[in-house]
């Protein structure tokens, strides 16, 4: 175990590394985060639109949590990175395991976008007249971060299919992120879609999440709002357990069928 | 012994896919190996020969079809764990690099894979440095480095476990001559710490140079296994001497062929016998630029492999 | 026009080998697929015009920038740029051929969300216009064609260019009302939409879907022409400013 949070560790600083070479902090602000925030504008707008400010705090909401999950679900590119420099076969080499890199490698992305979404919490509600309750408001980023690790669980998941397919990385991040923004109670009540489509939601991450963030800014019980706190986590725990078994599968395979790629 | 490789065989299946559907190529066939300890082993073979199938088995990345390989005592099915502990790779080229990150940088992060606690890793990070002179650039981006820098961060992330077996797989691609020249060094200086060390290459004088034994592979069969200067005598490769003179010896017995080039009279003799005969004709006739030449494991390569060597 | 036609002939084949270009084609179900659910949900069939205009301006931006930014952008990373200044044709007809070529391409996501509206939500709007509907579209799709270019070289002069070409799509959605209307924003906003040629377009379209007579139809298709003419040249001047500066420099990113 110290072993392991060791390779996190090293693989913490390693990416945020690679992060940091392409990004700065005033190329992230007024590139990635106000290009996230004028998104979530042009949700709340439509709200505006409709003409109901009940319309406009759904929107919002919903859309200040969503567009995290872009950058939480990032680690789908990120992995398919890492397996394309070869190191995999020196990973799989190495005495440690090679999960702990594979799953850990785009949490500095999830940072981004965790960082991301609660700014956007803290910022834009007052433009569009969203009333929140606050000083209990302040737990809500917290909240954030769950939703944000449970779509980080569901990208590893996703990126570990999609590193047979690596042509196929960009299609994968974006149907991954829009499936997320277009049926998991974003935009309108997962109500709204068919059974069998609401079924499917309430196994992917934010579903119950941001329904756990809608509660608590509706003052609504504290047991409401753990209890879909608590699925959200369970949602994205099966995930990633699919994601560890899947990438533990990948390697099994590879030394069995030798797709496992020698550097050189 | 370091390595013990028994009948290894190793087959694939062409095509995509999940399952390839496709033809059974056959990358080992029942090749066997022993290497002991404080070798400097090299394998050498055409592409597709089976050398670098041979050292994924052999670093546990990949599975073999059937036969047994033991590295260091350990299976490597049952022990993968065990030699994963104690075998280092290291890769020639640039893959398998992150070019943002500084050299240190790598190697810490390459520790902590090797489960180094950190301030062993800090310790063996700044010695392995110094070693391979890196010290000066070690907090420079890896990817503003020289090829040949390249490969000593690749040499000194290879190091990093403090390995008792180190697998190089073509190791010398894309050095210069200086550069090439050090790493046959360190080599040595690597056996001389105790460590068995198995190179693939294509580079015959490398591999005369630094290797105590080769191993010639072709079509995933060992076609021999000796010193380099062995494999010549014991090949029953032909005796070249080499004389400047314009006297005709097509006449002594043992005399296979002759050629002149640049005013160099090269004669083929069949064996040792034979060689001597020639060498005692030519100095009786008063030629004094005379000598006898061994062959050379080049020669004996494509005496063994044949053209298909030219290719690689 | 050799050069041009060359320039779209090779354009489709890198499209045809590079399936990964034609993520927009992906996204934009996702797209109609939310607008549509949001107006549906709060059942106002009145704004279904909206919610098919967006998806389909939106697609015909995302498409065309994407692309088009890659072209040259791209080029810059085979260093096939520089093999492209060292042939003897001229640059300009090739470039904007392939970028043209791009465009035609663009019109792609119109018929989708179309089809996407009457498949999954039983809903289509009426064209009430439907010469003004086209010929508005036809204007666009030219006017797209010079933004693209200017677009492009702005990416090729600058190092982050992917991170810009990122940031821009949301903005300009927004303040071109592809989705809400102009006036919905805030006040001080609402001038700079006018340089926008799209928000001539999304206005221009959805009257073209409405009942009632568009009125100043001419000016209005010659407005968004005129953006992309001036969009085009601005492009075309200064792709020879950056060639000629790249020859003497040997550098073309500005960094």
């Amino acid at each position: 175990m110290r072993d392991q949070l060791r390779v996190l560790k090293h693989g913490l600083i390693a990416s945020w590394t690679m992060y940091s070479a392409y990004q700065t902090w005033r190329l992230w602000t007024f590139t990635w985060l106000s290009r996230l925030l004028i998104q979530a504008c042009f949700y709340a707008l439509i709200g505006r639109m409709l003409g109901s400010q009940q319309q406009v705090d759904y929107l919002l909401i919903g859309n200040v949590v969503a567009v995290m999950a872009i950058d939480a679900t990032v680690v789908i590119l990120i992995s398919v990175g890492e397996r394309q420099s070869g190191t995999l076969a020196l990973m799989v080499a190495a005495p440690s395991t090679h999960l702990t890199v594979y799953l850990g490698k785009g949490l500095v992305n999830l940072g981004s976008g965790v960082a991301a979404s609660t700014t956007a919490f803290l910022v834009l509600p007052p433009l569009f007249g969203v009333r929140l309750p606050w000083p209990e408001a302040a737990l809500v980023p917290l909240m954030i971060l769950v939703v944000g690790v449970s779509c980080y669980c569901y990208g590893t998941c996703v990126a570990s299919f999609v590193l047979g397919f690596p042509s196929a990385r960009w299609l994968a991040l974006n149907v991954s992120y829009l499936v997320l923004m277009t049926f998991c109670g974003v935009n309108v009540p997962t109500s709204f879609w068919p059974d069998w489509l609401r079924a499917i939601t309430s196994v992917l991450p934010m579903t119950h999440g941001l329904a756990a963030i809608r509660a608590f800014i509706a003052e609504a019980p504290a047991s409401t709002v753990l209890g879909q706190l608590a699925l959200e986590v369970c949602v994205g725990a099966g995930w990633l357990a699919v994601a560890a078994m899947s990438f533990t599968r990948m390697v099994r395979r590879g030394r069995r069928d030798g797709s496992i790629e020698f550097g050189g | 012994m370091s390595v013990r490789v028994q009948d290894l065989t190793r087959t694939f299946r062409k095509g995509k896919g999940w399952r390839p559907k496709g033809d059974q190529v056959t990358a080992l066939d029942g090749l066997t190996l022993h290497v002991p300890e404080h070798e400097v082993h090299g394998l050498l073979g055409p592409n597709g020969a089976g050398k670098t199938t041979l050292c994924k088995i052999l670093s546990t990345i990949l599975l073999p079809t059937s036969g047994t390989a033991e590295v260091l005592g350990h299976d490597v099915v049952s022990g993968a764990a065990e030699i994963r502990r104690h075998v280092g790779i290291v890769f020639g080229g640039e893959r398998g690099l992150y070019g943002k990150l500084t050299a240190r940088q790598t190697l810490r992060y390459w520790a902590a894979l090797h489960l180094l606690p950190d301030a062993r890793a800090k310790e063996r990070t700044d010695a392995l440095l110094t070693r391979l002179g890196l010290a000066d650039k070690a907090d420079d981006l890896v990817e503003t480095f020289s090829r040949g820098m390249k490969q000593r961060v690749h040499l000194a992330r290879g190091l990093i476990g403090d390995p008792k077996l180190i697998l190089f797989d073509e190791p010398t691609t894309g050095m210069d001559p200086v550069a090439a020249r050090d790493f046959r060094e360190l080599i040595t200086e690597l056996r001389d710490e105790g460590r068995t060390i198995l190179i693939t290459t294509h580079d015959m004088d490398e591999a005369e140079e630094v290797c105590d034994r080769v191993t010639l592979i072709d079509n995933g069969r060992v076609l021999a296994t000796e010193t380099p200067r062995g494999l010549a005598e014991m090949s029953g490769l032909h005796r070249w001497v080499e004389a400047e003179t314009t006297l005709d010896v097509t006449g002594i017995p043992g005399v296979v062929g002759t050629e002149t080039r640049n005013g160099l009279l090269r004669v083929k003799t069949t064996d040792d016998r034979a060689a001597r005969a020639v060498l005692d004709f030519l100095l009786d006739n008063g030629v004094r630029s005379v000598h006898a030449v061994p062959p050379r494991l080049e020669d004996v390569y494509l005496d063994l492999i044949g053209r298909r060597g030219m290719e690689v | 026009m050799r050069l041009f036609l060359s320039g779209a002939r090779t354009q489709f084949w890198l499209v045809r080998r590079h399936p990964d270009e034609l993520l927009t084609l992906c996204t934009i179900p996702f797209t109609v697929v939310m607008l549509l659910s949001i107006v549906m949900h709060a059942a106002r069939p009145d704004l279904i015009a909206n919610a098919f205009l967006a998806p389909t301006l939106i697609g015909l931006w995302g498409f065309s920038t994407g692309l088009a930014a890659e072209v040259l952008v791209g080029e810059r990373w085979t260093s096939t740029l520089e093999l492209g200044m060292a042939a003897p044709g001229s640059l300009h007809p090739v470039y904007l051929g392939r970028i043209s070529a791009v465009m035609l391409l663009g019109v792609v996501p119109l018929g989708e969300t179309w089809l996407l509206g009457k498949l999954l939500f039983g809903v289509a709007p009426t064209v009430h216009h439907p010469w003004v509907f086209w010929a508005a579209m036809a204007a666009s799709v030219f006017a797209m064609a010079g933004t693209s270019l200017l677009l492009a070289v702005t990416m090729l002069l600058s190092k982050n260019s992917n991170n810009y070409l990122n940031f821009i799509g949301f903005p300009i959605y927004l303040l071109s009302g592809v989705m809400v209307p102009v006036q919905y924003l805030p006040e001080f906003l609402q001038p700079l939409s006018h340089v926008i040629f799209l928000s001539w377009s999304a206005d221009l379209m959805r009257d073209s879907l409405a009942a009632a007579p568009v009125a100043g139809a001419g000016w209005r298709l010659l407005a968004i022409v005129g953006l992309g003419v001036a969009a085009l040249v601005g492009g075309r001047v200064l792709l020879a400013l950056s060639l000629r500066r790249a020859r003497e420099l040997g550098t073309v990113t500005y960094a």
